[in-house]
């Protein structure tokens, strides 16, 4: 193929929607399959981040992530949104690893009664957080919790299945979390993370049943 | 509605936002070319090792039947039997009147079989990489 060709091949490629382009990779189409990562690829390994993961063992899984989507690519059937199905993939490796390290025992402790965060004196010092800076100040698995059900999609019941906890020691994590969250993102008493008006699709999510 | 429960949804709203907008990569190009180039190796190990994988059973195929001697016994054996079958199949190819016209020997008809076995392995070695 000659470079014109190949820049509107990728060009082509480009105008594609998710689902098309799932269809083309697993018919062998691996450019189409490139477009994916080029597209997810960030989404992916911020959602790992986010739930704790260091950046080069989230890199990692990411990677594997990626390389067994496109082996159960065929198992994609378009019915929802793409980038879902493949964060539940990463969100699997990712967990398979915590279970290994044996890390997931810390998730079934019930949180004790929140008590002053050293940590809050921190946020209100330094003003208006954004998410990835607000998180850190979330214990690991407040993190996880309130990660897999706003940014990985799971609802509640769903993320108490993959971690393996009771759902009500789930949902008290996703509550302490958010309340952390929420104090750390506005330390002034306003809420500071809003840029645009929230779209009404948003609040029918089944993260927040 | 409470104005605590109105405050507490537009933060809920406000978070999904957050967690949808990826946080952006510097590196986001290598990570997808660093993909894509363990897909590539992937691939090409897994065609070098059902390559391989063939290669050792041919060779111990090929070992086995030397160490037996089978083909000293088939040709002891196919003696009467290659006589045998040659004026068969003669008889048989002027019953149907197209064989008499190749240059068929007992060696070719051999020849024939390896030759359709090779192409079956290799069929089956492409099958297997496909699937």
């Amino acid at each position: 193929m000659t470079i014109v060709g190949a820049r509107s091949h990728h060009q082509t490629l480009d105008g594609q929607h998710d689902t098309a382009l799932a269809a083309l990779a697993a018919a062998g189409g691996r450019e189409a399959f490139g477009e994916l990562i080029r597209r997810h690829g960030s989404a992916v390994r911020g959602l790992l981040r986010r739930m704790g993961a260091a950046p080069d063992l989230a890199d990692d899984v990411a990677q594997d992530a990626f390389l067994l989507a496109f082996e159960q690519i065929a198992d994609f059937r378009g019915e929802g949104a793409f980038a879902g199905w493949l964060k539940r993939i990463a969100i699997r490796l990712y967990l398979r690893r915590w279970k290994r390290d044996r890390r997931l025992d810390l998730m079934a402790q019930t949180p004790e009664p929140q008590t002053a965060d050293a940590n809050q004196g921190d946020g209100a010092a330094a003003g208006r957080m954004d998410l990835d800076a607000a998180l850190k100040h979330l214990s690991p698995a407040e993190r996880a919790c309130v990660t897999l059900c706003y940014g990985g999609g799971l609802s509640h019941a769903e993320a108490a299945e993959a971690l393996n906890i009771p759902l009500g020691t789930l949902k008290s994590h996703v509550k302490r979390g958010l309340e952390r969250l929420k104090d750390q993102m506005a330390p002034q008493g306003g809420l500071s993370v809003s840029s645009s008006p929230v779209q009404a699709q948003s609040l029918g999510r089944k993260t927040h049943v | 509605m409470s104005e605590n429960g109105q405050e507490l949804r537009d933060f809920d709203a406000q978070l999904i936002q957050l967690f949808d907008a990826p946080p952006a990569f510097a590196d986001a190009d290598l990570f997808a070319s660093t993909v894509m180039q363990r897909l590539d190796r992937g691939w090409q190990v897994r065609s070098l090792v059902i390559g391989g994988a063939g290669l050792i059973g041919g060779v111990i195929a090929v070992s086995q039947i030397m160490a037996t001697n089978l083909i000293g016994k088939v040709e002891s054996l196919s003696v009467g039997a290659h006589q045998h079958l040659v004026a068969n199949l003669i008889r048989s190819a002027e019953a149907h009147l197209v064989l008499p016209s190749l240059p068929f020997g007992g060696e070719g008809l051999w020849m024939s079989a390896g030759l359709a076995g090779l192409v079956l392995v290799f069929a089956l070695t492409r099958a297997i990489e496909e699937y």
